[in-house]
């Protein structure tokens, strides 16, 4: 059988759906593609399942802008129809933006888009613009640390690994003030060392505020190409 | 009322956000699934109902009945129906601490804010969910103290056939068959509240739809138990207090089964499920007559769907969900009459798209194997068979119909075609069992064993896996076996120890249901109101989620049991006098009191009755009493006729 195509999706992932977990994604994408009838190949074998690769996991809770996902098709398929059809087929906050083909020997999308920009709401009920001071601060000290400590849990045994930022977070944090809530932007690298997790960055800087912030929404605004 | 439009509660559901971050499992939490019904679609509606399963989302989100009433109600313009399930430990002790109420998953309504709240009842052990449910909601707990604010609590399901444990919880019961029943009850309660009448009103009108119980308007008397003493309390029995209050409420029935849609509009979700397929329901009913099996009593006649129907139901459901593996669900799917056409049908339209079917049950025989192989293909996991009792007398005596000739082509034919895994169900404890029966459950599978080891040609090693698994019978209402008891502690550990004697030291693999739970789910499942208090009381002493193994708490249940004077010991294994009237000898799934105790009669002598699916009838009286009849495809014949 000849490679056939690769169709890849952008979609994105709105609202309640940030909470799914990657895996709960992938399965509801794979879904969403068989409810469209694209005509997906599949992986030969005892019990065969679609040949369809999907980009680095979001933390649960966090949305997406543009997820990718890529698809091999047995046969052609114009990928304006072919986006139709995924659009039909899905739920609304999990809803397929873009479609186009790439090369069957193309880098996986990890690969292709190793920088994530994040986009995070912290609600303000008091004044906004102590909150964007207090935030800044708290950033600062742990930008001033260099790294975060995560746990690794392992069966039973945990154990306590740093995460530097050096190499990992590329844009440092951004602030600005809007109505009632502060917005923060960043950039991250996910290589193979182990990406710095933004949930996990931005709770350890609230934990240095007297009062925390409430996050109230973390976004993956855009998967970027290198440079 | 009149409310114009329902919206999405995004205040409720911003409250709800950093709570679902924190527990397991947010998706449970999330709705918003493909196939869920969106307010924009409801711009008609001005009645809100909200359908209620009384445990985790992912075991409420594949029951069946829930799906097809929520399409049916909502296929009503007037009519929004959305769903609610009862949040794991983890997040009720959130929403607790948040003082967050039950919220509904499609518009995180508060669920104390809609018209219509139908819980599902699918079993005894969700008893104490449904007040965890409820006071989790801001519902008031008794019917009596709710007011005209309150929605109206409803009950559905195979418990409401003997509702009275429930009784004082609920506003209302449907006993039977809900399709038409619950659109019915919807709209009669929309017009009355439009037009201003009261709670009360209300609840008296739906009292004269055929298949509503409605528990206030019927008053109890205490029936005492021989054998207990007097300090313990007997159970009730409910007699109406209005002479317009029909005194036996006979269950709604559906005769033209197949003509009701076969695939209800599906939701399908993130999470995964306990069966995560689609599901397409073949028939309804099961007439095989086991003594000490409720459904087999409470969902007669038996009603097929045509094979095209069922065809055309599983494509365009697996089309319209993604899934790639339905199964054709009913309770006995394999005495389905064109049930081999179909499988073969199937696996044509099915070759080589890695789609596949499943079937729920297998029937004990050499049909019931070729019938497996034909939904299995080339996976085979393990097979399911449920002899349930170790010697023929036994079996008899159960009308299990089947015998050991039939189990052991059963199991030959499985390993030839491939199968070296087997779990086989029994029960001990019960009626009339000795001994001899128990120890007939090890020699059994012992034989069962040898020959599934020597049907195993011989260039292939000889492994076998040999699961049993040993339940505790516990007496049902509405069955031949409802006046027994349970038996009594000492017996069952004496009983244990001679099954467990006559087992082999190694091979099979032997399992023991725990069986404080079935003694809980005895006394409630033939309980009057007297057990209201009783599971009340267990639930302030901490039990809930009592059918999950790691949450039962017999200590809450059986403190609760002494406080209330229903001690659960010796209540489980006290014998109803037949002739007296029972608890739920007020409502009527057909099947008639006389039929019940000539089959418990029959038991007594090991005396079989057929299936009248395949067969003359046996005067069970659902036919008669609901003007309804069995209706196959083809005519039902026996596997020996078949083969
Ligand atoms: S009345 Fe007769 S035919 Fe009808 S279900 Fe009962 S036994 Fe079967």
């Amino acid at each position: 059988m000849s490679d056939g195509f690769r169709l890849r999706v952008k979609y994105e992932i709105r609202g309640r759906l940030a909470y799914l977990s990657h895996l709960e994604t992938i399965r509801s994408m794979e879904r969403v593609v068989r409810r469209a009838g694209l005509p997906f190949a599949v992986t030969e074998g005892f019990s065969p399942h679609m040949k369809v690769a999907f980009g680095p996991a979001l933390p649960v809770g966090a949305g997406s802008a543009g997820e990718y996902l890529d698809v091999r098709l047995q046969s052609y398929i114009d990928a304006e129809r072919a986006l139709e059809r995924l659009q039909l087929a899905a739920p609304r906050n999990l809803m397929p933006l873009e479609c186009f083909y790439v090369d069957v020997r193309a880098d996986a999308i990890d690969v292709t888009y190793p920088l994530s920009l994040w986009e995070a709401e912290f609600s303000c009920d008091g004044d906004v613009r102590e909150m964007l001071e207090a935030l800044r601060c708290a950033f600062g000290e742990l930008l001033e640390k260099g790294y975060i400590e995560v746990i690794k849990r392992k069966g039973r045994a945990e154990k306590v690994k740093q995460v530097a930022f050096e190499g990992r977070l590329i844009e440092a944090p951004v602030f600005s003030a809007e109505d009632t809530c502060v917005v923060m932007r960043f950039s991250t690298f996910q290589g193979n060392e182990g990406a710095l997790r933004p949930d996990k960055f931005i709770d350890a800087a609230l934990a240095l505020m007297s009062t925390p912030a409430r996050l109230v929404r973390l976004t993956r605004q855009e998967l970027r190409e290198n440079g | 009322m009149p409310k114009t439009r329902f919206a999405v509660n995004d205040d409720l559901w911003n409250q709800f956000a950093p709570l679902v971050a924190r527990v397991e499992k947010p998706s449970r939490y999330l709705g918003q699934e493909w196939g869920s019904v969106e307010p924009s679609e409801k711009s008609d509606a001005d009645y809100h109902a909200v359908l209620v399963y009384p445990d985790t989302y992912e075991i409420g989100q594949a029951n069946q009945a829930i799906a097809v009433l929520y399409d049916c109600l909502n296929a009503n313009e007037r009519i929004y129906c959305e769903r609610a399930y009862l949040p794991w430990v983890d997040m009720i002790t959130a929403m607790r601490a948040s003082k967050l109420p039950l919220a509904s998953l499609e518009t995180y309504t508060p669920v104390c804010d809609f018209d219509f709240v139908g819980i599902t009842l699918p079993h005894e052990m969700a008893s104490t969910n449904i007040l965890e449910f409820l006071d989790l909601s801001g519902i008031a707990l008794h019917a009596c103290d709710r007011t005209e604010d309150d929605p109206l609590v409803f009950g559905g399901g195979p418990l409401a056939y003997n509702p009275e444990p429930l009784a004082s919880f609920f506003d209302a019961f449907f006993i039977g068959e809900g399709e038409e029943l619950d659109l019915e009850v919807a709209l009669l309660h929309r017009r009355m509240k439009q037009a201003g009448a009261s709670r009360e009103q209300i609840l008296r009108e739906l009292s004269h739809v055929e298949g509503v119980y409605v528990p206030s308007l019927y008053e109890t008397h205490d029936q005492r138990i021989e054998g207990l003493s007097s300090e313990m309390r007997g159970y009730t029995v409910a007699q109406p207090r209005f002479d317009d209050v029909s005194p036996r409420v006979v269950k709604r029935v559906i005769q033209e089964f197949d003509t009701l849609k076969a695939l209800p509009r599906l939701i399908v979700p993130y999470s995964e499920l306990v069966h995560d397929r689609l599901a397409v329901e073949i028939l309804r009913g099961c007439n095989r007559g086991c003594r000490f099996c409720q459904a087999g009593m409470i969902y007669r006649p038996v009603r097929e769907r045509s094979a095209d129907t069922i065809i055309s139901a599983v494509a365009e459901g697996l089309a319209c969900t993604g899934y790639d593996e339905v199964s054709l669900t009913s309770l006995s799917s394999t005495d389905h009459s064109t049930i081999g056409q179909m499988l073969r049908r199937l696996n044509t339209r099915f070759y080589g798209t890695g789609k596949s079917v499943s079937l729920p049950s297998q029937r004990v025989d050499a049909l019931g194997v070729e019938l497996a192989r034909l939904a299995a293909g080339e996976k085979k996991g393990g097979l399911t068979l449920a002899p349930e009792a170790g010697t023929q007398r036994m079996r008899d005596s159960i009308n299990k119909g089947v015998t050991e000739d039939d189990l052991m082509q059963a199991v030959i034919g499985a390993v030839e075609a491939g199968w070296r895994g087997f779990k086989l169900y029994f029960m001990i404890g019960l009626p009339g069992e000795t001994d001899e029966d128990v120890a007939g459950i090890g020699a059994l599978c012992k034989r069962v064993y040898r020959a599934a080891k020597d049907a195993i040609p011989d260039d292939q090693p000889r492994n076998i896996r040999l699961t049993v698994s040993v339940a505790l019978f516990i007496p049902k209402p509405c069955t031949p076996f409802q006046w027994d008891g349970q038996i009594p502690l000492e017996e069952i550990q004496h009983r244990i120890e001679v099954l467990r004697g006559s087992f082999p030291k190694k091979g099979i693999d032997l399992r023991w249901h725990d069986s404080a739970t079935s003694y809980v789910e005895a006394v409630l499942a033939r309980g009057g109101r007297e057990c209201a208090e009783l599971i009340e009381q267990a639930w302030k002493n901490g039990a809930r989620f009592d059918a999950w193994t790691e949450q039962f708490n017999f200590d809450a249940w059986q403190q609760a049991g002494q406080a209330c004077g229903v001690p659960i010991m010796q209540r489980a294994v006290c014998e109803y006098e037949e002739g007296a009237l029972l608890p739920w000898s007020h409502i009527s799934c057909g099947v008639s009191e006389a039929f019940l105790r000539s089959e418990r009669q029959k038991a007594h002598e090991a005396m079989t009755t057929p299936d009248c699916s395949f067969g003359p009838c046996s005067q069970c009286g659902v036919c008669q009493d609901l003007h309804v009849h069995n209706s196959t495809q083809v005519k039902r014949v026996l596997p020996e006729a078949r083969l």
